[in-house]
């Protein structure tokens, strides 16, 4: 069986994904293999005796840019081994979509353009001649709709016959009359030579040439034909760039792309309606990014998401938790070997909970952020609120992330995806932290009880949270004064168009995005469950009691050992450890003083614990603790999160070191400056 | 006092314009990272505009362009010089 690989390469929004899933149907088989930071997603199926292997590049506006992302796209296109490029483009914005193509028929490949969304190109009385398109631009054209399934035989017919071809066809674009000039000299020169390399045409090296493409400058520069063709390709580069007033290769081509677009696209399409009439995009923008409600508007949007997701997500959450008590518990009855069963049911379990406990909210969330970003909402919001973040620094997509870890960590950080900046996204992630998650709350709650009359702990409740998002924004603007250095890139973006998302694209993206999270988070959440099993429960000790038994434990020494460093806030050892359990998950922070505080796990234990905490605990050494706990790393299933969003685990230990630092310092200031009264 | 229409014509930026005006492009100048990103998007000297809408704060402003709606900072619409058109 032959196998056919394809590249789809586009521009943002010209419905990519909707047309893998087009194509592929029901036998969908979805990989993520992903490169550093941006996934290529990678789909095989089978068609008529050959199996198709789509490699689907992130979507940019070129490849010739400066971005991550045309970097990625134009090495995968230049290196790497396949049969067919794949150009989808949007048939309402053909002549910009153009521009694209145009580089990509420069690869010199097969390639086949789909002209997606032809029936919406339709309703507003455009008209495409296809055909003549095709002679232009010497490569098969196909006019398709992912959402209705129109052409989408007739593309995969020509895949097939395209792949079957011995030679690719030669594209028939003609360039300004200045180029083609140069062109023709350099051509000329060529054939007399009769000089050859792989399958390109004359025509086609001379272009190269002309654009200083790397790869065969390199292979034509050691031939002896490059002594004499150096002298004239010197000429005609001065022409062109006394013609063009500029020696930016990058910027003469798309002057030229444009001019050659603009031509194509008046001599074969067709607007049969009169254009002046407002869209319908443009009358929802008059609402939607409205001066005035366009914020409102869009923090009811964010209300709602997080409601459902907080809500509606604590329902399967609270089953997964009681399910996986359970299991622990008839796992302790039924293995006899006590330091197995507890191994089984605490360390191995355990972590298989946290893992499945994060999964109904990171679903629910990405359920929100796919809609958002498929109807093209999620740039309307980057435009409503980057005057704001970027004040400090962020960028106006990071509002979502940041307001996500108000609930979670782990779906705040698996959402900086939507940042395509990789300094904006970095920054993001590094003060995601500071939005004080869920489980923080019991923390808070028991100190502000403890320490504050119950009149005003609400509202001190109420400062902790708002103390750390301003934290975490000045921490933004300090990291990209000091840390994430240079200039910023450009915020230019593309507002799509208004558009109704399938419900088969939303669930294959979601579930694609639960399974990467399971599949490379979930399996070091639970190696790292049972490494701190290990370090609460061992060196295992007879005949003694919870305290004792954390007190002697791996962990309890680590507490003891390093409360030298914590005694300038006024830390014991037993606010020590309680820190490091933190580290498992924050509600464990609780627990553990319970443990310490010799507190019962009752009804009236947490009262008890109060009252315990109030009579043992300086103030200052409180309230420096809780800010210590504000900002200190998160649990180990959001840092393993947050390593591989980051890109890596060196990242991973420069949040320990970031959190650790401004936690150390802020509650040390908290301290003093309480003493001094 | 009389003020020249081509004075104020002449330094017209792109940042200068208020919601629904129409111009056209007459000149991008900054470096070639953001006139490429431009490029790409379809915005290329000699093109006409129409200014769509403007945040709050006057942060950020959305344009249309040859049927493309893009949204920029204020900063980079300050490089892009434009001649209004009347209507």
């Amino acid at each position: 069986m032959d196998n056919i690989k394809i590249v789809l390469a586009g521009q943002a929004n010209v419905g990519k994904s909707s047309l893998i899933n087009a194509i592929t149907n029901s036998k969908l088989r979805v990989g993520n293999f992903s490169g550093v930071t941006v996934d290529k997603a990678e789909v095989c199926f089978h068609h008529q005796s050959h199996t198709l292997e789509i490699i689907d590049l992130p979507g940019t506006y070129s490849i010739q840019g400066f971005s991550k992302e045309e970097k990625l796209a134009r090495d995968y296109l230049q290196n790497e081994e396949y049969d067919i490029i794949l150009n989808v483009v949007d048939a309402t914005k053909l002549s910009r979509n153009l521009l694209l193509s145009l580089e990509l028929l420069n690869m010199n490949k097969k390639m086949i353009i789909a002209i997606n969304m032809i029936d919406e190109a339709r309703d507003e009385g455009i008209e495409i001649d296809v055909e003549q398109i095709e002679a232009i631009l010497g490569v098969s054209v196909v006019a398709l709709s992912a959402s209705t399934k129109e052409g989408i035989n007739d593309l995969l017919d020509k895949i097939h016959s395209l792949a079957d071809k011995e030679q690719r066809n030669y594209s028939n674009i003609s360039y300004s009359n200045i180029l083609e000039e140069q062109i023709f000299k350099i051509t000329q020169f060529l054939d007399n030579d009769d000089y050859s390399y792989k399958d390109l045409s004359s025509r086609e090296m001379a272009i190269k040439l002309l654009n200083e493409d790397g790869e065969f400058y390199k292979q034509i520069h050691d031939k002896p034909i490059f002594m004499e063709l150096s002298p004239l390709l010197l000429e005609c580069h001065n022409i062109i760039h006394d013609y063009y007033n500029t020696k930016s290769h990058a910027q003469i081509t798309s002057l030229e792309h444009h001019a050659i677009a603009k031509g194509i696209t008046s001599e074969t399409v067709k607007y049969t309606k009169p254009t002046n009439n407002k869209s319908l995009t443009s009358k929802i923008d008059d609402i939607l990014i409205n001066k005035f409600v366009g914020v409102p508007i869009f923090l009811f949007f964010m209300w709602g998401l997080f409601q459902l997701t907080f809500t509606i997500g604590d329902i399967p959450m609270s089953y997964i938790d009681a399910g996986v008590g359970i299991l622990q518990t008839s796992i302790k009855e039924s293995i006899s070997h006590e330091g197995l069963a507890s191994l089984m049911a605490d360390g191995i379990v355990a972590g298989v909970g946290a893992v499945l406990l994060f999964l109904p909210n990171i679903i629910i969330l990405y359920i929100g952020i796919t809609l958002l970003e498929s109807t093209g909402y999620m740039s309307r919001v980057a435009f409503l609120l980057d005057g704001f973040f970027h004040k400090f620094g962020l960028h106006g997509k990071s509002f979502m992330p940041l307001v996500t870890g108000f609930g979670c960590s782990v779906p705040a950080y698996m959402a900086t995806k939507t940042l395509k900046n990789e300094k904006d996204r970095l920054i993001t992630l590094f003060i995601i932290g500071f939005m004080s998650c869920g489980a923080k709350l019991p923390i808070y709650v028991l100190f502000t009880g403890a320490f504050f009359d119950s009149s005003i702990a609400g509202n001190m409740l109420f400062a902790i949270y708002i103390a750390g998002a301003l934290l975490g924004l000045v921490m933004a603007k300090i990291l990209r004064i000091f840390v994430f250095k240079g200039e910023d890139e450009p915020f230019a973006m593309e507002m799509p168009k208004y558009r109704m998302p399938s419900v088969k694209l939303i669930y294959t993206i979601v579930w694609s995005k639960a399974l990467a999270y399971i599949k490379n988070a979930g399996t070091f959440i639970v190696g790292v469950s049972v490494l701190i099993w290990f370090g609460v429960n061992y060196p295992k000790l007879n005949n003694s009691n919870e305290y004792e038994q954390l007190e002697q434990s791996y962990m309890g020494q680590i507490g003891k050992a390093s409360s030298a460093i914590f005694e300038p806030l006024g830390f014991d050892w037993k606010l020590t450890v309680a820190l490091e359990t933190g580290l498992v998950a924050k509600e464990t922070v609780v627990a553990t003083l319970g443990i310490l505080y010799n507190v019962d796990d009752n009804e009236h234990g947490q009262d008890k614990l109060l009252n315990e905490l109030k009579q043992n605990i300086p103030f200052a050494t409180a309230m420096a603790f809780v800010v210590f706990c504000m900002i200190y790393l998160p649990c180990f299933a959001a840092s393993i999160v947050f390593a591989k969003e980051a890109g890596g685990y060196k990242y991973l230990g420069y949040l320990f070191v970031f959190t650790t630092l401004v936690a150390w310092i802020m509650s040390f200031l908290v301290y003093s400056v309480i003493n001094l009264f | 006092m009389h003020i020249k229409k081509s004075d104020i014509m002449a330094n017209m930026k792109l940042s200068n314009l208020k919601e629904h005006n129409k111009a056209k492009i007459k000149s991008i100048k900054c470096d070639e990272e953001l006139t490429h990103r431009l490029h790409s998007f379809g915005i290329f000297e000699g093109d006409e505009l129409y200014v769509e809408n403007i945040s709050l704060l006057h942060n950020t402003i959305a344009i249309n362009v040859d049927n493309s709606k893009i949204s920029l900072r204020l900063q980079e619409a300050e490089l892009i010089e434009v001649e209004l058109i009347d209507g």
